[in-house]
């Protein structure tokens, strides 16, 4: 019963990534002061809209004008994070929710990823425009995502944990090494 | 196949990221109201051919609602603000003006 | 006879060749021919019959417009009908098959039409078919429909696959002739992303064949150069097989990219990529299409378009024919003779319907001692399956032979027409420019992007410039518009050297001989395809059809698959001839999107099959799955409906799912139920206007059952709230509303109630709630661990969150069967392994799964509604009796004002009512209608059935009806008409079977 997720071919490998933690942080997220108890806490900035900043231990990203995800590399890790960014919070109208379950985060490794995400998002995706700190939610097909870059040729995306079987498959169609087109 | 730029996130939307939401700007009727104004609430819809005033959820996106002032004729864009807006920029309003008095047949 | 020469054909590479099957007849081509050239190659002149007459027909012209040669390609599960011959680009084993004949294609029994054509004129079927009116459905519409129609439907899967492709540029060039190649080569070092396609296998369009002299070489080497260039630039995409089929709001395109041949030759999985574009600019450069003229005649297979003549032989060495008469109203045609005559082909005439011309290309054939009769025409062609002489007349006149003229080949020109279709899909409007003989953009009226501007600029022939020195200083003059257009610094103009010295005129005269006797007219066509003559034309004006758009579609003119791009023009002009009006009077027909036809499977992409709509699935989907699990689909989820065992029937296992929770344990998934976290200072004042019950009152730690009714008052979701904190609430929702309960808080939210702070986030995902259900549920939480269970300290509809076992938990006490039930949600993550520990510890207590179906059974002996069963849109809570639930207190709630409205307080509103059958083992039919007892008319209905089982706790069956006044009935006996005339006989009794009291669940 075990739900492997791996899948690859000349081009791509495609896996689903079990270990991180996730938390969704709601609150006016231009406030100074919560973007102080952020910084502070997470030694890193409040990403701008649009964007994803990363240290070794986080991913902070922009989600909307009042949210942004926070992913731990370390999942473990959450239940302390939640509650004491919670308690530093705690004098501000915020909401901290641990999501770690909520959603799955699926790599793709292979330098022709733009190519499979222009299969289904209607983003643009020239470098010019999508790069190393861009974080986007949009749709992949008919599923609600968010991607972002790791490396040159690699990418996280993100999406509902109920649709991952879903996804899954819809992702291996679109690896097809034979259906990529080469325009980026 | 529209497209409106998201006020809260700046992003071109492609209008299939987007979920339409109506004719903008509605005054709620709650208790209290007679039965015409209710009435007038809840089904008088305005359908103009020409400038319109809309709503637009930026669903497959930042989740947020906005507002699109846009030609339905033409299908041009004067631009679009905050769902917090009760009423449409001066600034979107100059824009339409111009537009119109430069000589475009929008009506 | 049409045949291949021995050398020549730009595009065709003689060291290989390819072998291709034709209705079974195994033929021989080389690579680079289309299936055109490749038949041609062959003496393969007659291709198809056509639609209405079952006419022969051969190959017209040379590219997309081609009326006649369609095909079916493939077979099986390759199989695809109506393909235009002249587009496809030829493979190895293609297997061609010809449409539209019954019996052989050269002896067709359809074609007795041909005898009657005179009793098939222009609205023939909308006047002969419409009596008697039962004959249309058993006798006209299904001999009409075997005689009539293309191409045969698919019988197998389409084996192929499909993709999209989402791409953004600034400039897309449509069109990889000359005026597209010129174009990007300007722009190239601009820097732009630049995408230029061309719908043929081929870059150089036309002028590959119809050479000229530029920069001291000729065109051929000029194109061949371009190319060359541009494929060094980073920015400038060049795609061949591809056509933008439509140009839609905002800038937006689709464009067909067709990669059958890389998919036959294993480099592709994909058949066709449907692109979606966007773009800041659009470059037309779609060329021109040559006319046919009307004569008697036009159609027999043998007479096609100059421009063909000349691309067959330039491009594939195809020759036409041996003997070729020309008939022409233009100079552009001799250019074509003369290359044919050049290359050894027979030409004995020149028909020119002019009275004189000074150009130099018909000059230059008259050197060449070419025969040209100005002022003649063709009177009518002779043969019928194969063009065998044409008669030579005088253009004025009836039509009297002066000659007969032997001849296999008539070539025909009536001058070119501007391709603007694109311009037009988003609301450009095009005009005819009667000196220049095409339609033309009108630059006033242009489509126009978001910011109100024009986005599109038509070059070169599309705009109506056919000679090489006015299409390059059309060029040089837009594109210099177009650079201050987008902001562009202007960067040297490349200079280009043409021949001027060729041009010349086209004459109005199109319709020949100009006054045709009847016997003519009835022979000369105006659309191949539809098979539409003169005559109908004339037939339709003089009833009346004065409007373009009605002519179009009295007699079908431009309306096949072809959509006129040959005749649209040619019927315009005849139309507004016979109205005595101008062209521009009379209008054109409004080009729509696609401009070629797709395959549906390019429009479906990858969205087949297991990709056809997502699925969700439950953390616990698997164990489901190999547990005997039948599911059944709610909302985009699957859940599993039942569990059938190895030894019983589906309705055994659901009557066993519900005993067996009844009389010891039952463990549901009800993971995909809605879970929406209200959050923040005024989540309580938020809540009460959500719902239509009192939520700000509730205590942490204890849940309420809450109702959610639109602004019209109509219930539309309901479900369990809990506190779980001061200022937070979990807000449980049915399963197909989770998404769109989220949506409407937080619409309310942003929109409405901005002012009250809250944040509200979906986490249905997050959590695996199983429902642990019947008389040994608490035994079992016991056996879990962590949680005083005992009535006292863990009441009905309290709530506990902490550790159960060694599971994170939050344990909810509701009950939605009527037993004593606990809900526990745990992280999603850890959702299988408390399932299968539940399962582990329970299997003593007598644990079994349950569906849905059991799950709806209990619910309805309990009485308790469902939505979507008890409640349609139109249903208020009221109607349900369900006030209990309607806070009088508050002072708003979203539908309270719908609420006060005097016809929602009706008495004779439809309200719930309960159904018993007396010694009866069958259930009501769902959705019955209830009658008053004897009733037999409409009148009598006093509602519907909205929920209706067979009860295996009470042995009986049970529903549930919504009935006019429901509450005064109670006790009445009402009829239930089911099939056969048979009526059942119910009770109306309370809306509760089983534990009224409710003593199951509180203990």
């Amino acid at each position: 019963m075990s739900d492997i997720m791996v899948y690859s071919n000349s081009l791509f490998n495609i896996s689903a990534l079990d270990h991180f933690g996730m938390l969704i942080i709601r609150a006016e997220i231009n406030n100074r002061k919560f973007q102080k108890i952020i910084k502070d806490f997470f030694k890193l900035k409040v990403p701008s809209r649009l964007k994803i900043s990363t240290n070794k231990n986080f991913y902070l990203a922009w989600m909307s004008p009042n949210e942004i995800m926070v992913i731990t590399k370390n999942q473990d890790e959450i239940k302390t994070i939640k509650s004491s960014i919670e308690n530093d919070l705690d004098q501000m109208e915020a909401l901290v929710l641990d999501v770690s379950s909520s959603r799955t985060i699926f790599s793709i490794k292979g330098s022709f990823w733009r190519e499979l995400l222009a299969k289904g998002s209607p983003i643009n995706l020239f470098p010019s425009k999508f790069n190393s700190d861009s974080f986007r939610r949009t749709r992949l097909g008919q599923v609600s995502t968010a991607f972002w870059m790791i490396k040159e040729d690699e990418i996280y995306i993100l999406c509902g944990q109920s649709y991952k079987y879903f996804f899954f498959k819809w992702l291996c169609n679109a690896a097809d090494e034979k259906s990529i087109n080469k325009f980026f | 196949m529209l497209k409106f730029i998201c006020p809260y996130c700046q992003v071109e939307a492609d209008e299939t990221e987007l979920t339409p939401g109506g004719e903008a700007h509605l005054k709620r009727m709650g208790p209290g109201s007679s039965d015409q104004e209710f009435y007038n609430y809840l089904f008088e819809r305005k359908n103009p051919r020409g400038i319109h005033f809309e709503r637009w959820l930026h669903s497959y996106g930042c989740g947020k609602w906005f507002h699109v002032v846009r030609c339905t004729k033409t299908m041009e864009v004067f631009g679009t603000y905050s769902a917090q807006e009760t009423n449409p920029p001066k600034k979107i309003l100059d824009i339409v003006k111009h537009r119109i008095s430069s000589g475009k047949k929008i009506k | 006879m049409t045949s291949r020469f021995s050398k020549g054909g730009k595009l065709i590479d003689r060291t290989k060749r390819l072998s291709f099957n034709f209705n079974g007849k195994n033929l021989f081509a080389y690579s680079g021919d289309t299936l055109a050239s490749a038949l041609l190659a062959n003496n393969q002149l007659l291709i198809g019959r056509s639609f209405k007459y079952h006419r022969p027909r051969g190959i017209v012209s040379s590219g997309i417009e081609e009326p006649n040669a369609l095909i079916s390609l493939g077979s099986g599960g390759n199989f695809e009908p109506n393909r235009s011959a002249t587009t496809i680009e030829l493979f190895d084993g293609v297997k061609a098959t010809s449409q539209n004949h019954l019996g052989s294609l050269e002896w067709d029994i359809g074609s007795v039409n041909n005898l009657i054509s005179k009793i098939f004129p222009a609205g023939f079927y909308y006047k002969t078919f419409i009596y008697p009116r039962f004959a249309w459905k058993h006798i006209f519409e299904p001999t009409i429909r075997s005689a009539a129609g293309l191409g045969k439907a698919p019988k197998e899967e389409d084996s192929s696959s499909y993709d999209y492709f989402y791409a953004h540029l600034d400039v897309v060039i449509i069109g990889g002739g000359i005026t597209g190649l010129v174009a990007a080569n300007n722009l190239a070092k601009s820097g732009l992303k630049i995408l230029l396609v061309e719908q043929k296998h081929f870059l150089g369009g036309y002028a590959l064949s119809e050479e000229f002299k530029i920069n001291n070489s000729n065109s051929f080497e000029f194109i061949k150069n371009l190319e060359n260039e541009l494929s060094d630039f980073e920015n400038i995409r060049v795609k061949k097989n591809f056509s933008i089929i439509g140009i839609h709001d905002h800038s937006y395109l689709i464009g067909s990219e067709n990669m059958e041949q890389m998919e036959r030759n294993g480099q592709s999985s994909v058949r066709q990529r449907l692109w979606r574009i966007r773009a800041k600019h659009v470059i037309l450069a779609t060329g021109a299409i040559e006319r046919p003229l009307v004569f008697a005649g036009n159609d027999i297979p043998g007479v096609m378009l100059c421009s063909a003549a000349l691309e067959f032989y330039k491009l594939y060495g195809v020759s036409p024919g041996d003997r070729v008469v020309v008939l022409t109203n233009n100079d552009s045609a001799y250019s074509s003779v003369i290359e044919l005559f050049n290359a050894g082909i027979s030409v004995p005439l020149v028909i020119d319907v002019r009275e004189k011309s000074d150009g130099n290309l018909p000059l230059k054939a008259k050197k060449l001692g070419i025969r040209v009769e100005f002022s003649k025409a063709i009177s009518k062609v002779i043969g019928k399956k194969k063009v065998k002489a044409v008669e030579l007349c005088s253009v004025v006149g009836e039509g009297a032979v002066l000659e007969t003229i032997i001849c296999d080949s008539v070539l025909m020109s009536g001058g070119w027409t501007s391709t603007l279709n694109l311009w037009s899909h988003c609301g450009g409007k095009i005009k005819w420019d009667s000196k220049l003989n095409t339609l033309v953009p009108d630059e006033s009226f242009p489509s126009i992007n978001e910011f109100g501007r024009s986005f599109i600029t038509v070059l070169g022939s599309a705009d109506g410039k056919f000679w090489p020195s006015d299409l390059f200083a059309n060029i040089e003059k837009k594109l210099n518009i177009l650079y201050s257009e987008l902001n562009l610094k202007k960067t040297k103009t490349i200079r280009y050297d043409i021949d001027k010295s060729i041009k010349g005129e086209t004459s109005s005269i199109f319709c020949v001989p100009e006054a045709a006797d009847e016997n003519l007219k009835a022979k000369s066509f105006v659309d191949y395809q539809n098979d539409v003559k003169l005559t109908d034309l004339r037939i339709a004006a003089q009833e009346g059809f004065e409007s373009v758009e009605h002519l179009k579609r009295y007699t079908t003119l431009g309306m096949a698959t072809d959509q006129g791009k040959l005749s649209n023009i040619n019927g315009i002009k005849i139309l507004a001839n016979l109205l005595g009006k101008e062209i521009n009077e009379v209008g054109t027909t409004t080009f729509r999107p696609p401009y070629t036809p797709i395959s549906l499977g390019s429009i479906a992409g990858e969205a087949r099959k297991e990709l056809f709509k997502p699925i969700r699935r439950t953390p616990i989907h698997n164990w489901h799955q190999e547990n005997g699990a039948i599911f059944e689909p709610v909302a985009d989820w699957q859940r599993p409906y039942a569990y059938v065992g190895n030894n019983e029937t589906l309705e055994q296992a659901i009557q066993r799912e519900v005993k067996n929770t009844r009389n010891a344990l039952g463990m549901l998934d009800a993971s995909t139920l809605g879970k929406i976290i209200v959050s923040g200072s005024d989540a309580g004042v938020f809540l009460d206007l959500i719902y239509t019950n009192m939520m700000s009152s509730l205590k942490p730690g204890r849940c309420r059952y809450g109702l959610m009714c639109n602004e019209n008052g109509f219930l539309f979701d309901d479900g369990v709230v809990v506190r779980l904190d001061e200022k937070t609430f979990l807000c449980h929702t049915t399963t197909g509303g989770s998404d769109r309960v989220y949506s409407w808080m937080e619409e309310w939210h942003q929109t409405e109630w901005w002012d009250k702070k809250v944040f509200i986030q979906n986490v249905t995902e997050e959590y695996t709630q199983i429902t642990i259900a019947g008389p040994k549920a608490r035994l079992l939480l016991e056996k879990l661990g962590g949680l005083k269970v005992d009535n006292v300290n863990f009441k009905p509809l309290d709530f506990f969150e902490g550790k159960l076992g060694n599971f994170e938990a939050r344990v909810f006490r509701i009950s939605f069967s009527g037993e004593l039930s606990f809900e526990i949600a745990v992280p999603s993550k850890n959702g299988i392994a408390f399932w299968m520990r539940c399962l582990e510890l329970g299997r003593e207590l007598g644990l079994t799964p349950y569906g849905t179906e059991a799950l709806h059974i209990m619910r309805a002996e309990k009485g308790f509604i469902m939505i979507g069963d008890e409640t349609d849109g139109t249903v208020i809570p009221q109607d349900l009796n369900l006030e209990w639930a309607i806070s009088k207190k508050k002072r708003d709630f979203i539908g309270k004002r719908a609420h006060e409205r005097i016809f929602m307080q009706d008495t004779n509103r439809k309200t719930l009512v309960g159904l018993s059958l007396k010694n009866s083992t069958k259930k009501i039919p769902d959705g019955a209608y209830a009658l008053k007892s004897g009733g037999k008319s409409a009148k009598d209905v006093l509602g519907h059935i909205t929920s209706s089982y067979f009860s295996p706790t009470l042995d009986k069956p049970i529903a549930m009806a919504l009935l006019k006044n429901g509450k005064a009935l109670k006790g009445q006996i009402v009829d239930i008409p089911i099939e056969n005339g048979n009526i059942l006989k119910a009770t109306v009794v309370e809306p509760q079977f089983y534990d009224i009291e409710g003593k199951r669940q509180n203990v």
